[in-house]
């Protein structure tokens, strides 16, 4: 069956309408499936390391929490701790938009440096390695940190004996 | 964008294991600006005009977010890729024999868009609580010239 072309005006006017929005639209869940086990797993770019503690210092920086930073972002809990904590989590674009928003950061870096998008700047990469190297702190720990590494410690530990007990 | 990215497609597409989808890009600038797959699996269709007629069902379509306002602000590189998209979708529909009938399953920051040329059939508790949408015949053949539904 034929259908009737759009013609190029037509286009041109429903393009302007459609004005860069969203059109985003199903669900990849269910039709792609990981690689089941692969013999090696891919090196995490040495750039997720540099978000990862790009977006922690920032927050503490401005002496948020966590939960606090989520919640301005309004993003997930769980995906601001796998941001901060695991180089080899990827976010949504929407949350990498959130951060960039709300931390005040340049999103196109942001998207690149996230894993969203592919590297192509020599100098941001040099830029990265060097602040992911840098930023791994070597100070004492402040009291905040202390008392949050007290307190899970406790309850690992905690936990550990309830185990041995029961 | 200032500095050539690219999106990195590799991650929706990687592993795709099922014949009866159909993937469809759009490429300007030796980049994919947008993507979208098709199931070539009649569906039987929920509106009115599409009861009991096999729909062309949209199971995914994304454009690159250099492309969205909501990402880059006003500096967004290229536009359209929805309704160029949409136009493809209807291709497949027609050459399938479904002539040109097609459903979706929106997100909710893309309700807006489709609303104005499918009809919204609410959300789809079966379809993870999205907000479903069909295009019909008629709906298709205004949307290509330029109408609204």
């Amino acid at each position: 069956m034929k259908m009737p072309e759009m013609t190029d005006e037509t286009f041109l006017r429903l393009a302007r309408e459609e004005d860069n929005c969203s059109i985003l639209a199903g669900n990849l869940q269910g039709i792609f499936q990981k690689k089941e086990s692969p013999a090696v797993e891919p090196a995490v770019p040495v750039t997720k390391f540099a978000f990862g503690a790009l977006i922690n210092l920032q927050r503490r920086n401005r002496q948020w929490t966590i939960e606090q930073l989520a919640e301005k972002a309004e993003i997930d809990l769980n995906e601001a701790v796998s941001i901060e904590e695991d180089p080899a989590y990827r976010p949504e674009p929407r949350a990498v938009f959130q951060l960039a928003k709300v931390l005040a950061l340049p999103i196109k870096k942001l998207l690149v440096l996230s894993g969203n998008a592919e590297l192509a700047s020599p100098r941001l990469e040099t830029a990265a390695v060097r602040f992911a190297a840098r930023s791994r702190a070597v100070e004492k720990l402040s009291e905040a940190e202390a008392a949050a590494l007290n307190e899970f410690v406790a309850a690992l530990v905690e936990e550990d004996d309830e185990r041995k007990v029961s | 964008m200032p500095e050539h990215n690219h999106w990195n497609w590799d991650r929706k597409s990687y592993d795709l294991k099922f014949t009866a989808y159909r993937c469809i890009g759009i490429r300007c600038d030796g980049e994919i600006q947008g993507l979208m797959m098709v199931s070539t699996l009649a569906t039987e269709g929920r509106s009115a005009a599409n009861k009991r007629k096999p729909v062309l069902y949209v199971k995914y379509v994304e454009s690159a977010p250099w492309n969205l306002k909501a990402y880059v602000g006003e500096d967004t590189r290229f536009g359209g890729v929805g309704t160029a998209l949409i136009c493809a979708a209807i291709e497949v529909s027609a050459e399938e024999e479904f002539k040109g009938r097609i459903a979706l399953h929106s997100l909710p920051q893309s309700e807006q868009f489709y609303a104005r040329f499918m009809e919204d059939l609410g959300i789809d508790p079966e379809g993870e609580n999205l907000r479903y949408f069909e295009m019909s015949e008629e709906q298709s053949k205004t949307f290509l010239k330029g109408g609204d539904k």
